[in-house]
């Protein structure tokens, strides 16, 4: 009985840590160019958006523990901050800032999928947008 | 066998050559005789010639160099058959027990709910959409980078979402993500 109940509700992880990769992408419009290496990604971007091209610019990991914050560099001087708040279940709580040129822009709060992703886009870059792959697992 | 009765079984015997002599002279007295066993004994021999000719067309045919080894090829090579119920049933058990447990008890990828639950977002940005993909529902937050002012700051800066898509665009007409 106890194989089958372990699906069940599992307590609050403190002692874990978590590795997150963040993929740094330029979507854009003209000429048509798929990255291989986003060859999954872009399935699921091209659901959602009709850009061309998606190259991958570059791509950081980190590992954390809980509270612990890394950084990311990302172009023209923005940072982004990762935060593990906690984990509870299959999904990881993440406080996640990018700023740009110290000054704050954008805060959010997660709590994403073990082995799932989030894409933040938005910032303009050489006439095309930057997107922001970021995927955990613990 | 005597002369008016015809004895099939003594009739195959004495074509086999299995009868003793003295029961062999009585039946081949019997066959000079009698046109119904006669016609019976060249039927025996018109269809044992037959066999025998091509039996010895088989074995010309036949290439004897290597035999040993090209029949254990066969067999090598032949896949083994798996029609043993005793295996096959306890082997199904135990697949069914696989697909109950392993579900409750493996690493889970869930695709019940979203990739992300977006609990809270603040920031300086003019606009910001959560969008879901439809398959996979992974979350995409959208911002526009575009720096507000100090008084429109001072509107609502928070935004709370669960898992809907939801959006918060302070200023209508801006560029966002081009949708399909």
């Amino acid at each position: 009985m106890a194989v089958l109940t372990g699906g069940l509700a599992e307590p609050v992880r403190s002692e874990h840590k978590i590795n997150i990769v963040i993929k740094t992408v330029l979507a854009s419009q003209g000429d048509k160019f798929a990255d291989p290496r986003l060859s999954d990604l872009i399935r699921e971007l091209e659901s959602v958006f009709k850009y061309s091209s998606y190259r991958l610019l570059s791509r950081n990991s980190m590992n954390l523990r809980m509270k612990e914050t890394g950084t990311a560099l990302l172009p023209e001087d923005r940072v982004l901050k990762i935060t593990l708040l906690k984990i509870k279940g299959d999904r990881a709580s993440l406080r996640l800032e990018i700023s740009k040129k110290n000054r704050q822009i954008f805060q959010t709060v997660i709590q994403l999928l073990n082995k799932g992703a989030i894409t933040v886009g938005g910032p303009k870059y050489k006439g095309g947008y930057l997107l922001f792959n970021i995927s955990n697992s613990f | 066998m005597n002369k008016s009765k015809c004895d099939p079984i003594l009739l195959s015997q004495f074509f086999d050559h299995e009868l003793e002599p003295e029961e062999y002279d009585r039946v081949s007295e019997h066959v000079r005789d009698c046109l119904s066993c006669r016609k019976s004994l060249l039927d025996n021999q018109s269809l044992s010639g037959f066999f025998r000719a091509g039996l010895g067309k088989t074995v010309a045919r036949t290439r004897f160099d290597n035999l040993e080894e090209r029949v254990l090829s066969q067999v090598r090579n032949r896949k083994p058959q798996i029609g043993n119920w005793k295996f096959l049933i306890p082997a199904a058990a135990m697949v069914a027990i696989l697909f109950l447990v392993f579900p409750l008890t493996g690493p889970r990828v869930s695709v019940s709910g979203p990739s992300a639950i977006v609990e809270s977002l603040t920031g300086d940005t003019s606009s910001v959409m959560i969008l879901e993909t439809p398959e996979s529902r992974q979350t995409i937050i959208w911002f526009n980078e575009t720096l507000i002012s100090e008084d429109e700051k001072n509107e609502v800066q928070e935004t709370d979402h669960t898992s809907i898509i939801g959006c918060s665009d302070r200023r209508a007409g801006r560029a966002g993500p081009v949708r399909t």
